[in-house]
């Protein structure tokens, strides 16, 4: 630290770039700065030598051709005449599905072992330490290994099997596991809109009665009325039309056909081998994550819950979690981060995940190691760091806000906007005029909405339609093309998160999206045919409009659900 | 100062990128460090295996055996690398390994695209399946549904999808990495059927506890022509492989066996086994190793027909016939350039 207090009247000198301490550490900066260019240019001009050598050139137009391989497992549609990325896009969406299952099992295992561990019951905790200390110091890639040997050797082939070995219509073979699968027939549509009605009508009651409780502190009956709105409404609404005509929606059962089981919904063992195993471990580590937060939370606190009348229950969910959930989040982001990158493992037991075709076969046939490989830490990159900044903006909501943090006062494109909307105010938690939020409300659904639906587009554009009569295919657009919808793409996501989390920067990710909206069309992206069944003229005006419309809203509007971060109109 | 330490950090960066050029003289390398890096499959019946003493040995592990004879007079010089389907190209290509021997099909773009050399072809094969008799099932297109076994990263993936797609069939592939691993998942009835080379098949079908039970079905789907391959741009180190394969080929075709080899050295009547066998013209001298390079590969590892009698033939577990690996002369495919 200098200090210096008159501005320097003294002429300038080369030579003060060194001598004078006041420039000095910024003469360093940059002379590391050139280095580490320099470097870095080295490693991209040694690479691209040794390509030249083995008279390989750098080129992802690979990508375009036909996989000519079959995949088992894919969420979309596929056949072995598809493009290599199309087969990546199924693997990823495979690696997507197993981070998301062996994520939610995790979480549920880890939340249960780790309070158990802390049970006074001894023969429980002691269990759960076990199972703790155990999964924790075995290699994971050893427990998927384990996992599929018993299921390959112990269970039966579906011949074995044979036709009548349901058990409450599941059946188990060393293929997979079958389990009985909906059938839509006529009529369903009015269950599935029942159970729409059901969910919204279930969260707004919930609400309702935070409301209430928090008004007159009079405690409504929620889960009873919610599981009602969820479960027996769409019963009812079924019940009804299979009196009149039919059951709308039936289950159909595995059966025995030919080589395989036929009917249902069929999940290899590979998957199932790759979630448990990965849940159960990450799990083990969550678990302990799970403790210390509540460990965190000092014995003062459940007394004092205690001598208010709380019963054990209420003084878990109302006075230890919340608190300690803000110690539980941030080292659970780096489990989650775990077990997606952990799921590369999938190879090892034939699941044919994003390692396993654009980083396995596609490599493999087509020889491009280095195009590949880029390619597949890009998405491992992109996933990790997506699932980090969701989990960081929830942590944003969970953790305490103390008197330093969240001054607001850093550029917003809302502030523009001050003398006709008022001056905003910086509101904490705590703050009387401070209102909690339970989740989106009002009209930032439909914002939500928006963008989810932009996203989804979007994305069935970049990789889905697989049409070439449509579109070409991406790696074959120009330069300028694929970078300005990539940067589409990942404004439309952050704009759907921070709007999802309610943070301020929605406002500025919005006015973004909507400008980079306009270049990818200027650059001569075909925006129109996201949305084929639709003409294209609308398909551009009307997304572009709607955007409009959501940073008015977002700017002028009433505004009361974009607090976390918190700026709030200044009433009066 | 500050001017003098960037001139010198950039001078230095300059002096770092000029660096790196790949060595191209592959045999003097292999001389220099006297052996052959050898790439052969993780283990194949017959083809490329170690025995109880951990010795590698088989048909395939021959092709190395025959150059390291040809270098360096003892079949012995040898280091193995064993790779799996996926592994073997980037064991090639990085200069790993000197030369691959691994069941590996000769194709237009791993030729071509993948840069590589195929110096021959040592075993001329074809993908067919392999399914338990219990299944009652006999022939490729009563297959629908079933759930099939495939090594991941081989041409017998993309034939398979082929062969499905034209047949209008529909199946579960199971991606596996190696052969142990497949025959695993097959015997536990994981899969139906278990695809891959014939001979692959007749291999791992003899290590089976009751190898009848199992049937090769009659449809081969594919050409699938097994040779060994190098690196491209070294052609004089290609012309070494090839032609160390070449002359166990012409040895069988001339009637020189490890047992008269020794006899024949002397001298003979037909000059196209002396100039192969060195009594005769500098034919060593120009591939750069000794004029009796052939003698060495005949007399420690054998001509085409001995090695394939001892490690695959009809007296051996797989129990493979000769069929289109027989000489030219037998109706077969085997027809090596002359020796002149």
């Amino acid at each position: 630290m200098t200090a210096i207090t008159d501005p320097p009247r003294a002429d300038f000198r080369l030579g003060m770039l060194w001598t004078d301490t006041r420039y000095r550490s910024l003469t360093i900066q940059v002379i590391a700065l050139i280095l580490v260019l320099l470097g870095a240019s080295y490693l991209v001009s040694n690479v691209l030598a040794n390509l030249a050598a083995l008279g390989k050139d750098f080129s992802f137009g690979i990508l375009t051709g036909p996989a000519s391989y079959d995949i088992n497992q894919r969420l979309i549609d596929y056949t072995s005449r598809s493009s290599h990325t199309t087969a990546a896009v199924v693997g990823m969406l495979n690696t997507l599905l197993v981070a998301v299952m062996g994520c939610l099992l995790a979480t549920v295992i880890g939340v249960v072992a780790g309070v158990l561990r802390l049970s006074n019951n001894w023969l429980i905790s002691k269990l759960m330490t076990v199972y703790i200390e155990t999964v924790r110091n075995i290699p994971v890639l050893i427990q998927i290994l384990l996992l599929a040997a018993v299921f390959d050797e112990f269970l039966p082939s579906p011949r074995q099997a044979g036709a009548d070995a349901h058990m409450l219509g599941i059946v188990a073979t060393n293929r997979g596991f079958y389990i009985p699968g909906p059938v839509f027939g006529a009529g369903s549509v009015f269950v599935v809109a029942a159970l729409i009605l059901g969910i919204v009508g279930s969260v707004w009651y919930a609400r309702h009665a935070k409301r209430v409780q928090q008004e007159t502190g009079r405690l409504l009956p929620i889960w009873r009325v919610r599981l009602g709105l969820i479960v027996g409404l769409p019963f009812v609404v079924w019940a009804a039309i299979a009196l009149v005509a039919g059951a709308p929606i039936t289950l159909a059962y595995p059966e025995l056909q030919g080589f395989n089981f036929d009917g249902g919904i069929y999940m290899r063992n590979s998957l199932v081998a790759l979630w448990l195993a990965l849940s159960i471990y990450t799990g083990a580590f969550i678990a302990e994550n799970v403790r210390a937060g509540i460990l965190s939370v000092s014995k003062g606190q459940t007394e004092a819950a205690y001598a208010l009348g709380l019963r054990a229950n209420r003084t878990m969910s109302l006075v230890i979690l919340p608190q300690a959930l803000r110690v539980i989040i941030p080292p659970l982001i780096s489990q989650y981060l775990n077990l997606t990158k952990n799921s590369s493992l999938a190879i090892a037991v034939g699941y044919m995940d994003a390692t396993g075709t654009l980083g396995g076969i596609t490599l493999n046939q087509t020889g491009r190691e280095f195009e590949t490989l880029l390619l597949l830490m890009a998405f491992y990159l992109s996933i990790s760091l997506t699932i980090s900044m969701i989990m960081n903006l929830y942590n944003e909501q969970v953790k305490l806000v103390e008197r330093t943090s969240a001054s607001g006062t850093a550029f917003s494109f809302g502030k523009l906007f001050d003398s006709m909307t008022g001056p905003w105010d910086t509101l904490k938690k705590g703050d009387a005029a401070h209102q909690p939020n339970f989740g989106v409300a009002s009209w930032l659904n439909l914002v939500v909405l928006l963008y989810a639906g932009m996203l989804a587009a979007e994305l069935a554009f970049l990789f889905l339609a697989d049409v070439p009569e449509l579109r070409r295919a991406y790696f074959d657009w120009t330069l300028v093309q694929q970078l300005t919808f990539l940067l589409l793409v990942t404004l439309t996501l952050s704009t759907l998160l921070t709007a999802v989390f309610k943070h301020f920067r929605v406002i500025d990710l919005a006015v973004g999206t909507l400008a980079m909206w306009i270049v990818a069309l200027l650059a001569g992206n075909p925006l129109g045919l996201m949305i084929p069944s639709l003409p294209s003229i609308l398909v551009v005006v009307g997304c572009a409009a709607a955007q409009l419309g959501a940073i008015a809203y977002l700017v002028f509007g009433a505004r009361p659900n974009v607090t976390y971060f918190c700026r709030v109109r200044r009433d009066g | 100062m500050k001017r003098n330490l960037l001139i010198g950090a950039v001078a230095a960066a300059a002096g770092m990128t000029a660096a790196g050029a790949a060595s191209a003289a592959t045999l003097d390398d292999v001389k220099a460090k006297g052996f052959v890096q050898c790439g052969v499959a993780t283990g194949v019946p017959g083809f490329a295996y170690t025995e109880a003493s951990g010795e590698w040995t088989g048909f395939d592990v021959a092709v190395c055996r025959a150059v390291a004879a040809a270098i360096f007079g003892d079949a012995q010089a040898v280091k193995f690398t064993p790779t799996t389907g996926k592994t073997r190209f980037t064991a090639l290509a990085s200069g790993e390994i000197d030369m691959l021997a691994r069941n590996t099909t000769w194709t237009f773009s791993r030729d071509v695209d993948l840069k590589f050399t195929f110096v021959g072809v040592n075993y001329y094969d074809g993908q067919g399946f392999m399914v338990p008799k219990a299944l009652g099932v006999t022939s490729a297109k009563e297959l629908d549904g079933a759930t099939v076994c495939i090594q991941t990263g081989t041409t017998t993936e993309l034939n398979l999808a082929d062969y499905f797609r034209i047949n209008n069939m529909s199946y579960e592939p199971v991606p596996i990495e190696t052969n142990a691993e497949a025959q695993q998942k097959y015997l536990a009835n994981a899969c139906d059927v278990y695809t891959t080379d014939a001979s692959g098949l007749a291999a791992t079908r003899s290590t089976f506890e009751a190898p009848k039970d199992h049937v090769i079905l009659p449809e081969i789907i594919s050409k699938e022509p097994l040779g060994p391959l190098v690196r491209h741009g070294d052609s004089e180190w290609a012309d070494v492989v090839r032609w160390a394969f070449n002359a166990m080929v012409i040895a069988e075709e001339l009637g020189v066996t490890s047992e008269n080899v020794e006899e024949m050295a002397k001298g003979t009547d037909n000059p196209e086994i002396n100039r192969m066998l060195g009594t005769e013209g500098e034919y060593g001298a120009m591939l750069g190793l000794d004029k009796n390079f052939a003698v060495n590969i005949i007399k420690t590892v054998g001509n085409y027909g001995e090695v394939f009698n001892e490690f695959i033939g009809p007296d051996t577990a797989i129990g493979l016939e000769r069929g289109l690996n027989a000489q030219w002369t037998q109706g077969g495919l085997l027809y090596a350039p002359p020796f002149r």
